[in-house]
Order: structure tokens, then sequence, then C-alpha cells
């Protein structure tokens, strides 16, 4: 009970400092916009979260009680200038955040001038070459990831149909920048631009190639350090009518790093991706090797610090709870990958297509190791490490996902959705060595009844299947939206098949949220199991929480 | 082409040609380091590791390798806290290596290292340290040598000498440690001094990569503090004067296995003639290690 009067006193608080914020910011925005001195964009996000322990599911008491992650980027245009600026704020970061992030800054701010064909920026941004297997720097605020870049970045095009781009930078972690110094070079060419008699023609080609360095000094008394190491890359795309095929080849010289022990191997990394489509019918082919390809601006640097390039994951991104248990995250030391995605629409009108036809989507992919060998330290003087083959998969499973996929919709009001995947998933090598590999089946059904086109009733059921790791879990999600600005749902995850009975944790979660143009609030209160979290690939561990959530988004 | 055209194509060029640094002979040659004398600063390494943490073997290289060139001069101490550090009666990870000592300078209140940061990573001699913000005072292993290096440039402010006397019959100890400043200092309540006990040569499960090390061979493992957690002021009132000696006497009883009051299953051995005591010094402002001293228990 004296948790209630908190929970109230706390949200109300929190709800009346992040409102008047708001509108104080979208009436200074309107005032500027109005006198045409230009025009202010942007937008705000805060989540607070009050935190309750419990012992039981490992939520550790935390002293500050409150914690808060918060950011508002403000974006100043006028012409062929912008500006911008993103204050963030952690008083203290949220639990399981990285620790680099604390306090009150402002970490982002820019200026980019547009003069014809070329573009130049100063200051931090984000950029990327080509799939990113030489460079992607990016924010992915749920991970805490964010390796923006602060320096220089020119955009050039000397003719229509090549585009260049060069920039040096230092990469941001946390607060603070990197040790080290990142110069790029990228350039493509797009064929069809380029010369005018191939402006009509079907077939698109394009061609592009990057070249990426970074700087560290020397300081290791034991090795000699390579200071500047070289990551290049080319790639080609070719697409005509429905049928597309990219690929991109990357090599990067000795890097001797935390990630890799210390060796000197070379890297190198291989990513083909296929595609055809038409109406009713889509396939998807892709495929990469992947072999000693971590390549961060600080030899040192772990977990998501400071990581220069960017491992494409191939694996289907779930957002089911459930499906989404066991997240396979991109093995940057060596990987063979591999993704195949057939989309097929019965049409309306058949048997099976019923009145509205019937879409099915079946996905296969996986991960293995490269198949290597190791050198005897003894004889390897070079510290090359091990040796792989080029064309043969290892043997080691880290990953697969069998996934079949039914959406119909039924009627006017109802839609349906049936999910089954069967996942294995090598928790040794993809999160803690010692650990069994995981054999699950998941199950999903999802349906919806439409009241009117802005009110549906959402219930999600949920169950995955296993004899490993904490055995079966069932969840079930009912949502309400009640009308096109308020929504509410509750959901609870139950690992109700635990081997242990005192472990069978409920993880139940209420949501309330208000949206009304482009201002957003929700309210959660519930459990939170300890887990991993990935996005597209990259992956973060997270805490066990109990507890009132608030977030808060606007844009202006 | 227009001559504005020119300078962003110069500029592409010059980032094409970007250095890169084949490196042919990977191993420096050693210089060996100067003897540390009574003025040198010792440097104290602290190694956050645990038995099912896959890159703390590595890391353990690491401090070995700069212990075998700074000698007395650099003193490891292995902390066993955090996930990777808990014991599991369900696997070969049994043994308990965490102390309470351990435990708490981990937590996120004071250095949170394992939390956040994952192990393995590094103290060098507590610095860098800003009362919970940041993680400038963690140090990843790839960053020791040079850290340490820094470090054990600098000028020492003050001299630790340790004495055990160690009584077989009853496991007891005596360690008299003896304190010299050579500057007077502002404020005395401005130092404490700690004294701890590590073990070498313990042999028990230690994750590798994906293997599992059975036979691994633990050293410097913090086991237990003599004076708490914080340990004692160096003097309660007055000032240090430059040169005056301060001395303080403790005592301790070795227990037969570490940790003293956990299950049988989660203890390990403690053979005494594998353990040293370390005394250290550290400002209790800014939680800096000033100097640090190294003895065994048994000569």
């Amino acid at each position: 009970m004296k948790y209630n009067y908190l929970f109230k006193s706390i949200s109300l608080s929190v709800f009346c400092l992040f409102s008047s914020t708001i509108f104080a910011q979208l009436n200074l925005s309107d005032n500027l916009n109005n006198l045409n001195l230009g025009e202010v964009h942007g937008n705000f996000q805060a989540n607070a979260q009050y935190y309750i322990p419990d012992s039981s599911i490992g939520a550790n008491k935390v002293p500050e009680k409150m914690l808060m992650n918060g950011f508002t980027n403000i974006i100043f245009t006028k012409g062929k200038f912008t500006a911008g600026v993103r204050y963030e704020s952690y008083l203290n970061a949220l639990q399981g955040y990285p620790s680099g992030y604390f306090g009150n800054s402002i970490p982002y701010r820019f200026i980019t001038y547009r003069a014809d064909e070329l573009e130049v920026t100063a200051g931090s941004f984000y950029e990327q070459f080509g799939n990113g297997l030489t460079l992607r720097t990016y924010e992915e605020r749920n991970l805490g990831l964010d390796n923006a870049l602060d320096g220089i970045r020119l955009k050039y095009q000397p003719v229509k149909g090549i585009y260049l781009k060069g920039l040096i930078g230092k990469q941001r972690n946390g607060y603070i920048s990197g040790n080290g110094i990142v110069r790029g070079f990228d350039g493509e060419i797009q064929f069809n631009e380029l010369f005018a008699n191939l402006r009509e023609k079907k077939t698109i080609v394009s061609l592009g190639g990057s070249f990426v360095s970074k700087y560290e000094a020397d300081n290791n008394p034991f090795y000699f350090l390579p200071e500047n190491v070289g990551n290049s890359a080319a790639r080609f795309s070719v697409i005509r009518n429905n049928f597309r095929i990219n690929g991109e080849y990357a090599y990067k010289i000795n890097d001797p790093s935390a990630d890799n022990g210390m060796i000197y191997k070379y890297g190198d990394g291989m990513l083909l991706q296929t595609s055809y489509a038409v109406k009713g019918f889509a396939i998807i082919l892709s495929g990469s090797r992947i072999d000693n390809m971590s390549f961060r601006s600080e030899r040192s640097a772990g977990l998501t610090s400071l990581l220069i390039n960017y491992i494409p994951a191939l694996a289907k991104q779930h957002t089911y709870s459930l499906l989404a248990f066991y997240p396979y995250a991109s093995q940057a030391k060596g990987e063979m990958e591999f993704s195949t995605e057939l989309n097929y629409k019965i049409k309306k009108g058949t048997a099976l297509g019923g009145k509205y036809g019937t879409e099915l989507l079946f996905n296969f992919s996986g991960a293995n190791s490269l198949d290597t060998t190791n050198l005897d330290p003894k004889k390897d003087s070079k510290r090359l490490g091990y040796t792989s083959d080029y064309i043969l998969i290892g043997n080691e499973v880290y990953f697969r996902d069998y996934y079949f996929e039914m959406t119909k919709k039924i009627s006017k009001k109802w839609k349906l959705s049936l999910i089954y995947s069967y996942q294995i998933y090598n928790k040794g090598i993809i999160q803690k060595p010692g650990y069994p590999t995981i054999y699950s089946q998941i199950g999903v059904a999802d349906i919806t009844f439409n009241f009117k086109p802005t009110s549906s009733l959402r219930l999600e059921l949920q169950h995955l299947a296993t004899q490993q790791d904490h055995k079966d879990w069932a969840y079930a999600l009912l949502e309400y939206r009640i009308n096109s600005e308020w929504f509410i749902a509750a959901g609870d995850q139950y690992n109700y098949a635990n081997p242990e009975v005192s472990q069978r944790f409920h993880y139940y979660m209420g949501n309330i949220g208000y949206t009304r143009k482009a201002n957003s609030i929700t309210l959660s209160y519930g459990k939170q199991r300890e887990g991993i979290f990935c996005v597209g690939g990259v992956c973060r561990a997270v805490p066990a929480s109990n507890g009132i959530t608030l977030m808060v988004t606007s844009s202006f | 082409m227009k001559n504005k055209n020119l300078l962003p194509i110069v500029f592409f060029i010059i980032l094409i040609f970007s250095a890169c640094d084949f490196i042919t002979d990977v191993y420096k040659p050693q210089p060996p380091p100067p003897p540390p004398s009574d003025s040198t600063r010792r440097v104290l390494l602290e190694d956050y590791t645990g038995h099912e943490c896959v890159a703390c073997p590595s890391a353990a290289v690491e401090a070995k390798k700069l212990k075998d060139i700074y000698k007395e001069g650099l003193i490891v101490i292995g902390v066993h806290a955090g996930s990777f550090a808990k014991p599991d009666d369900k696997t070969e990870f049994k043994a308990d290596f965490r102390t309470s000592a351990g435990d708490v300078y981990d937590s996120k209140s004071i250095f949170n290292i394992s939390g956040p940061n994952g192990n393995p990573n590094g103290l060098i001699n507590r610095k860098n340290y800003k009362g919970g913000a940041g993680k400038g005072h963690i140090f990843s292993y790839g960053k020791w040598a040079n850290e340490v290096k820094l470090e054990i440039e600098k000028k020492a402010i003050v001299m630790i000498n340790i004495d055990n006397k160690y009584s077989e019959s009853d496991r007891s100890l005596t360690c008299t440690v003896e304190s010299t400043f050579f500057y007077d200092t502002i404020k005395s309540s401005a130092y404490n001094l700690v004294l701890c006990i590590i073990e070498d040569s313990i042999t028990a499960p230690q994750l590798n990569s994906s293997t599992v090390i059975q036979d691994y061979v633990h050293n410097h493992v913090l086991r237990d503090n003599i004076n708490d957690t914080w340990g004692d002021e160096l003097v309660t009132k007055g000032e240090i004067k430059k040169s005056e000696k301060i001395t303080k006497k403790l005592t301790y009883k070795f227990p037969a296995a570490y940790p003293k009051n956990a299950a049988i299953i989660n203890q390990t051995p403690c053979d005494v003639k594998n353990c040293h005591i370390v005394a250290y010094i550290y400002n209790k402002d800014t939680k800096e290690v000033v100097q640090v001293a190294e003895e065994k228990v048994i000569k």
C-alpha cells in the first residue's frame, strides 16, 4: 500500500514536468516559424522508471528509486543551412544502460551547408557506407548504442550519377570520444544516371567502393600494434524489373584487439542478397560469410562501444516476445549466415483464399561456425591465431529459425495471424559458454476484432516449448484500442513449466497510452524478466526489473 | 572542371591514402625496467574477474605479463565479483571466490564495474574515479600495460613496509605495517590503510572462450580483507609529518577454507603458504591508491 501514494505522486509530477516542457517547445517553434527566420523542428522523449526491488526475479534495489533517460533534438533549417543539437539527460541512467551515459550534456551538435553539388557537415553525424561492412555509425537508443562521428563530412556529386563521400572524426563513447580517429571515403557510380543512353534501360546497375582507416596510437609495451588499420570494400547492385541482386566484399588488414584475442590475422566479410517479387509472390535469398570482422576505433573496446562497422543481420527479426526470446546476435568474430524468405498470397475467391485472400510467409534462416584450424601458438610467431576455409561451413550450429506465418482477414471485423517457429539457439556461443543449445517451438495466435476503423480489440496468445533453459513459457496480451487517441493493454508472461516450482514467475505488465497529434504518453506497470535484447543482430543484456514506467514522446 | 570542384577531390584523395600499417614483427624487445626502490610508486592492478567469464583468462595472461616485467613494482589482486563469479552448484563452477569487500567495490554505488561493463575489467590504482560518474576509472585489459607504465613513472608520496609473523599452531598472523610519508600531509584523516589477503595456486574450473579448463590455476585471488572493506584511517587526529613512521599492528586468523561461512560445496581450502598480505594506502576523497606493498605470509 505504501507504494500507491508514491506511484501517484511521482507519475503526476513527472507528467506535469514533461507536459510543460513540450508545450514550451511547441510555442517557441511556432513563433520562429511564423517570423520566417527559418524553421525549427525536433522531438523529445523521456523514459522514467520507478523501481521496486524484487529479489525473487533478481530485480535489484535501486538507490535512487527512480531513474530517467531523456533527450530532445532541435533542428534549425533556413535555406541551404541546417543546424541541430541534441540535449541528453540521464538522471541516472535506467538499469542495464551502459555506464558511459550519466548526467546532462549536449553530446550531439552539427551544422550542415549545401552548396550546389557539395554538402559540408561539421560536428556530429551518422553515416553508412554500402551495407555497413566498413562503416556504419548510428543510434539505437534501446541498446544504449550511439557511435556517432564527431568531425567533418563532405558529400560531393561531381557529375550526375557519381556520388562521393569523405569523412574524418572521432566516435562517441557515452559522454566522451574514443581515442581513435576514423577516416573514410565512399564512392558510388549509378551507371543509368551517368550515361544518357542508359537512362531508359530496364537494367539498373551501380558499383561502389569504400575505404575506412582508423588511427590509434600504439602504447603497448609488448606488441608492435598497427596504428593505422584499413578496411576496404567493393559492392554492386543490379536491378531488372522484379529481380534484384546486390553484394559486397570487405577486407580488413591486421587489427589485433580485445575482440579477437590480439591476433594479427586479416578479416574479411562477404554479403550476397537477391530477391524476386511479383504480385502475390516474393522470394528473398541472402547469405554472408564473416571472418574476424570486428572493427572498433579502440582496440580494447567491448560490448556495443565504438563499433565502426556493422555486421548485417540476416536472421528474421521478431517482434512477438516469445519469438524474440532467444534472439540471434551477429558474430563478428566469424560465422556463415543465411536466410530464405518466401511470401505468397493465396488469391481471394479461392477455397483457401476466401473472400479477402490469405497471406503466407515462410522463412528459413540460420548461422553456423566457420571451418577453422587453430595454429600452434609455439609456431605462430606472427600471432595469426587460426586459418579458415572459404567454402566449407563449420560444424557448429549457432542458430536456426524455421518460421511459418499465415495472415488472414476473415471479415471486415476479424483478422487473424497464426505463426509457428522452430528455433535452435546455441546459447553457449551467443551468450555465454557452458550453456546447452536450446531447441524451442513457438506458436503465436494474433486475433484482432475491429469495432470501427479507430477502435479494436486485439488478443495475442503465445507459447514457447523447450526442454532446456527455463522450460516452457506462455504469454497472453489483450489490447483495447478505445479510439485513435487512447489504448489500454494488459499482458502476462508465465514460466509455468520451470522445473523449480518456486521459480515459476509471472511477468505481468499493464499499459495505458494516449496519443494526440505528435504527442504520446504511455504509462506501464509490471515486471520485466532478465534477458537479452537485440536490434539488428546487436544485443545487450537487460536486467530484471519491477516497477512503473512513464514514457513521453513528442515531435514538433 | 570548375576550380571549386578541386577542393573536395583533394580531400577525398588524402583520405584514400590514409595509411595502413602491415605488421611483420609482432613482439617488441623488452628492456628490463629499473628495480623498484623504497621511493618508487608501486602500482595496484585490481583484475575484476569470474570463473564463468570467457575472456578473463586472457586478462590474467596480460596481468602475468605485466607482473613479469615490473615484478614487485606491480601488485595484482584478482577480485572475483559480478554475475560471472557466482557459484553454480549444478555445474563445475561451484567454488565461490567472491568476498564481501569485492562485492562492495564492484557494486553500482561504488566502482560499478561488472554490472554494466562485464568482466574482465580492471582498476589501476583506482585512479580517475569520479564518485560513480562515468567509467573513466575502468580499464579493459588492453589498456592495462599503458596505464601501469604511466602510474609507475609517478613519484611516490609514501613508503610501506610489511612485517608478517605467522604462527602455524593456531594459523594466526600478526602483521605490522610501517608507513612513512615523504611529504607533510595537510589533513591526516585523508588516507586509509587497507590490509587484505590474496592467495596463489588455487586449482578450480575456469571458462576460457568456449571451453572449460578444469584444472585452471587461479592466482592472486582476493580472499579476505583483514581490516574491513575500506580499512582504517592512518592516523585519527593531527597531521602526518614528513618522515614520520606510522605503525599499525593487526592480527588475523586464517580459516581452513574460504569463504568462511559458505556451504562446504562452495568452499576452497586455504593454503597459507600460498598467501600474501597486500597493504595499500588510498586517498579517502578520491579513492586513489597512493602506495601499495605485498609480502608473503610465510617467507
